[in-house]
């Protein structure tokens, strides 16, 4: 068998962590070196102490828990108790619910509903298109000479006509 | 408490026998609280969950196979109980229902002995330095750990308890007694007598 010299300090926690685990040659060593063993005495106490301080800290005069027949017969139910059956068996039914005829069926009529409805937006949005193409300026300017006029003989619009307006085209009422 | 005298028990309220559930009640209660004590650090909340622990105990004792595993048996349901505690009051926190309350301090709880005026101070330093160390632990090294040195158990009663295979549990206690030394001001608070220490029994 090797000589060791000394356990190092991984060695000592493997030792307090699991001494029947360790090497033989470690284990013999740590039975025969009290410098050794000393260390890993010491490592033990510090543990046993903060065990024992934490024991001695909790409170005792907590309530008792009594167990009674009826108390028991009112246990949460069967899907509490086993989470994945719970989870199981609310997948299943949000399944069963969507694809049930007559969700299917909502479905069904509410695509096409909404299908028609498009068409029908889309048909009238063509419309505008046409008509912009056909004369492509607001409806006010419509009748308004040649832009080649004299600059004064230009009809001014109701809607430009208000003297709240500035020249320099500011806000209103400035 | 002799495992032996347990696994008798539990056979015997297998057989129906409500006595010997009171009996395993009677033997398990302070162990038990002081587990989710330390872990939820509310006294109050501490007996609900102990009273609904052993509820679920003495429920789905049939299901248990093994007489001689029902101690980590009950530390499984009860650390399953505090998870889905801590779980619950984090989501209605997180609605603002009710208060976050994982720091609240163990030491304002009074412990089963009468803290004198400077006991009170080591107690107040005891468990500042154990929320340090948790902080530094995994959850896994923290489970383990207390496991281990507080409630106790062995080697293979955690890997039990926490469904880890015994080496795994070992890697997890080794890191955790590697923070534990490294942690010089509790080996030094730990090395100090405490006055009411005088007295109690180990």
């Amino acid at each position: 068998m090797k000589k060791i010299s000394h356990l190092d300090e991984k060695q000592i926690i493997e030792a307090v962590t699991d001494e029947r685990g360790m090497d033989g040659a470690l284990r013999s060593h740590l039975s025969e070196c009290p410098d050794c063993r000393a260390q890993k005495e010491a490592l033990q106490g510090r543990l046993a102490r903060f065990g024992h301080i934490s024991r001695v800290e909790a409170p005792l005069d907590f309530r008792k828990p009594r167990v009674s027949q009826k108390s028991a017969a009112a246990l949460p139910p069967v899907w509490r108790i086993r989470p994945a059956f719970g989870m199981g068996l609310g997948f299943a039914l949000i399944l069963a619910l969507l694809l049930s005829p007559l969700t299917l069926k909502r479905d069904r009529l509410y695509t096409q509903e909404v299908v028609y409805r498009e068409m029908l937006q889309d048909e009238k949005f063509m419309t505008e298109i046409e008509k912009l193409e056909e004369n492509p300026l607001p409806g006010f300017y419509v009748g308004i000479g040649d832009p080649g006029d004299d600059e004064r003989d230009i009809q001014t619009p109701d809607a430009m006509n208000d003297d709240s307006v500035g020249h320099d085209g500011g806000s209103r009422n400035a | 408490m002799q495992a032996a005298q347990v696994s008798v028990l539990v056979e015997r309220a297998w057989r129906g026998d409500r006595n010997a559930f009171d009996e395993i009640i009677v033997l398990h209660q302070d162990e038990i609280f002081r587990l989710v004590f330390f872990r939820i650090r509310s006294k109050i909340d501490s007996e609900d969950l102990v009273q609904d622990i052993f509820m679920a105990a003495f429920k789905y004792l049939p299901q248990l196979k093994d007489s001689d595993r029902f101690r980590p048996w009950l530390y499984k349901i009860a650390l399953n109980r505090v998870h889905d505690f801590r779980r619950k009051n984090k989501f209605l926190a997180f609605l603002g229902i009710t208060e976050h309350r994982e720091d609240t301090n163990v030491a304002d709880v009074e412990p089963h002995h009468n803290p004198g005026a400077l006991d009170t101070v080591l107690r107040k330093e005891f468990w500042s330095h154990v929320n340090q160390l948790s902080k530094r632990f995994s959850r896994m090294e923290r489970e383990v750990f207390f496991l281990k040195f507080v409630d106790e158990l062995n080697l293979r009663e955690i890997a039990q308890t926490l469904k880890r295979s015994e080496s795994a549990v070992k890697t997890h206690l080794y890191r955790a007694i590697s923070k534990f030394k490294e942690d010089a001001a509790l080996s030094d608070f730990l090395q100090g007598e405490r006055p009411s220490e005088k007295n109690q029994p180990s």
